[in-house]
């Protein structure tokens, strides 16, 4: 069997008196494009935030390509090669899209602070190759069109859009992706299955995101994760969830 | 690193040529109205201020770093450079025969704004690294406070001069223009420049969004302490140059007061806007001079000068800008001869139309957005 890309290791996240993960353990495979599911207050972001460092777990191990990220920062998370989008939309707003994204493809920077300080060759070079990064990304996603827009004079679909723009940018092996379709209409959600599933077919993306549309969850996921009061309940093909008795309850609760 | 070089070359010679020519001028008096304290009040004094404002621009507007402290850094190279030149530096100098005496006092000047630029670098890193844990108000307090120990700092450290002043400090400046120009273009410069790479992006990025900043790869920590060594290092080299030409440095230079006017002016001329910095930093400066250049008003039997109101009349600019323009005069943008162009041709036409950038709507051009009528269908289809 091969290694995970990512694996958490009976991980504790205690806040407090409140336990939002409880001893979870799971395992994201390379190329797969995986759901985490569960109720409202299930701990399926706090489980994002412990991957990308925002907070560090109380007990437990979380492990990218076999190295431990517990205790790094997130940005060094982010350079290792995990990228993320925000449930409640985080972009720079006062900046461009193309700025956005540039920022994003500014991960794989190589030239030094006062190299800059000085515009030295070399930054222009690298500016150059991170603008034509960024470019490439926007054209994928669509989005060249609005590149010099704030991102905050965007209509709502369109900066999620921006937001995995900025995240792919960073050239990341996992991508996670916080409620991707919140907000959207059926036809922006439809278009967004697409491309989450060419993300991962054309680019080798691993991707595990975050879902309460189940059409997006069962449309395109593999394997979905099922979260409830920080534990992982269910897991397995969609078909598979869908009917499990335990999942279902704890959506709609105990039979009557 | 030829342009680099090529750069300074003819920056260093503008500079000089027009040091030159306002020597003449002013010496000369060549005009009734340039007489040596017009030339100190409405030149060279503008041109530290510039530099303090734009400096202060990379913390508190590039990096969003809100700083009341800009003034102690200005202290610390004024104070530390200028410990160098008199206790140290003098004594080289009586040493060096008479024919070497110029370029050694351009070496030791130049060292000494060396040794300021350093000592005020090194407070930004002190300063720097404690206040990553604190954002909004508590940094303006922390810095606040700093600035304000740094100043009674010096005014009892006896081999400072204490409350008298340091004094008899080599007057190696000279007239000024020259040092006091490089000073203010190697600042825009080194501004311009971190704001047009991408290294630019990661600061503006801190300032937008610190968590997103972090997960897009920013070392926020990183880009928030460089701000502050950058900017102090900007700041301590002005106060280095104040030192030099005027021969004596007073703790009251230093006083809070500087640190608002700063703030002041980077406001007003737009958070992370450098021309703004530069156009605020020198009009505020001209204006506060010409305040002194009103009569004496009495009121309520009393005679005030208008300058003892400039506190009143910053804070007044604050709060106007604060009301009527929040993001400040150049708000994010930059003046370039091609804004002011766009500007010119468009004003008698329509001048009431904002900026092309603002008029963008979602609506014109996508589709209109279509998610309330779905989502009533999608309640009705169950």
């Amino acid at each position: 069997m091969k290694t995970p890309l990512l694996q958490l290791q009976q991980v504790t996240m205690r806040f407090g008196g409140l336990i939002a993960v409880r001893s979870l353990s799971l395992e994201v495979y390379s190329g797969e494009l995986v759901g985490l599911i569960g109720p409202n207050g299930a701990g399926k972001t706090t489980v994002f935030n412990v991957i990308t460092g925002i907070y560090r777990p109380t007990e437990g191990d979380i492990r990218f390509q076999g190295r431990s990220l517990v205790g790094l920062k997130p940005h060094q998370i982010t350079r290792l090669g995990i990228a993320r989008t925000f449930q409640n939309i985080r972009l720079f707003r006062g900046l461009t899209v193309l700025e956005n994204v540039r920022i994003g493809a500014f991960v794989r920077h190589r030239t030094r602070l006062w190299q800059a300080a000085l515009r030295f060759k070399a930054v222009e070079k690298e500016d150059s190759e991170l603008e034509a990064r960024a470019r490439h990304w926007l054209k994928v996603l669509e989005l060249s069109e609005v590149a010099d827009v704030r991102a905050s004079a965007l209509p709502y679909g369109l900066q999620r859009r921006v937001e995995i723009a900025r995240a792919l940018a960073t050239q990341p092996q996992l991508i996670l992706l916080d409620e991707p379709a919140a907000g959207m209409n059926p036809n922006e959600s439809e278009e967004l299955m697409h491309l989450i599933r060419r993300l991962r077919d054309e680019f080798g993306v691993t991707i595990l995101l975050i879902e309460h549309d189940m059409r997006v969850v069962m449309g395109i996921c593999e394997r979905v994760l099922v979260l409830d009061y920080g534990e992982l309940i269910a897991e397995g093909p969609p078909e598979a969830i869908r009917n499990d008795p335990r999942v279902i309850e704890a959506y709609l609760g105990e039979p009557v | 690193m030829v342009r680099q070089a090529l750069w300074c070359g003819v920056a260093i010679v503008i500079c000089w040529a027009l040091d030159r020519l306002l020597q003449a001028a002013v010496y000369g008096q060549w005009f009734g109205w340039l007489t040596d304290y017009t030339y100190r009040a409405f030149i060279l004094v503008p041109l530290l201020f510039i530099t303090l404002a734009v400096s202060l621009n990379l913390i508190n507007g590039i990096t969003g770093q809100f700083s009341l402290g800009h003034a102690g850094f200005f202290a610390v190279g004024a104070y530390l450079s200028a410990g160098f030149s008199v206790y140290f530096a003098s004594g080289w100098l009586a040493q060096v025969p008479p024919a070497w005496q110029g370029a050694a006092q351009f070496g030791l000047l130049l060292m000494a704004a060396l040794i300021g630029a350093g000592a005020a670098a090194l407070f930004g890193l002190i300063v720097g690294i404690p206040t990553l844990r604190l954002r909004g108000d508590y940094l303006a307090i922390a810095t606040l406070g700093f600035g304000e120990i740094v100043r009674v700092l010096f005014e009892n450290l006896d081999v400072f001069g204490a409350q008298r002043g340091f004094t008899g400090i080599p007057t190696w400046v000279g007239f000024g223009f020259f040092w006091y120009a490089l000073l203010a273009m190697g600042c825009i410069a080194v501004s311009r420049n971190l704001l047009k790479s991408t290294h630019g992006l990661a600061f503006l990025s801190v300032r937008e969004d610190e968590t997103a900043a972090e997960a897009m790869g920013v070392s926020t920590t990183y880009y928030k302490v460089a701000a502050f060594v950058i900017g102090a290092m900007f700041a301590g080299m002005a106060g280095a140059l104040l030192a030099h030409r005027e021969g004596s440095i007073y703790p009251v230079d230093f006083k809070l007061d500087i640190s608002i006017i700063v703030v002041t002016m980077v406001v007003l001329g737009g958070q992370g806007s450098i021309t703004g910095s530069v156009l605020a930093g020198a009009g505020l400066k001209m204006l506060e001079e010409l305040l002194r250049l009103l009569p004496v008003v009495t009121l309520f039997g009393r005679e005030f000068q208008p300058s003892d109101f400039r506190m009143l009349a910053f804070a007044l600019v604050l709060i106007l800008t604060m009301i009527f323009r929040p993001q400040g005069l150049l708000g994010h943008r930059e003046l370039s001869w091609a804004t002011l162009r766009r500007w010119l041709s468009r004003s008698p036409k329509r001048a009431s139309v904002p900026p092309a950038e603002t008029v963008w709507t979602a609506e014109a051009e996508l589709p209109p957005p279509t998610s309330i009528s779905s989502e009533g269908e999608q309640m009705k289809q169950p």
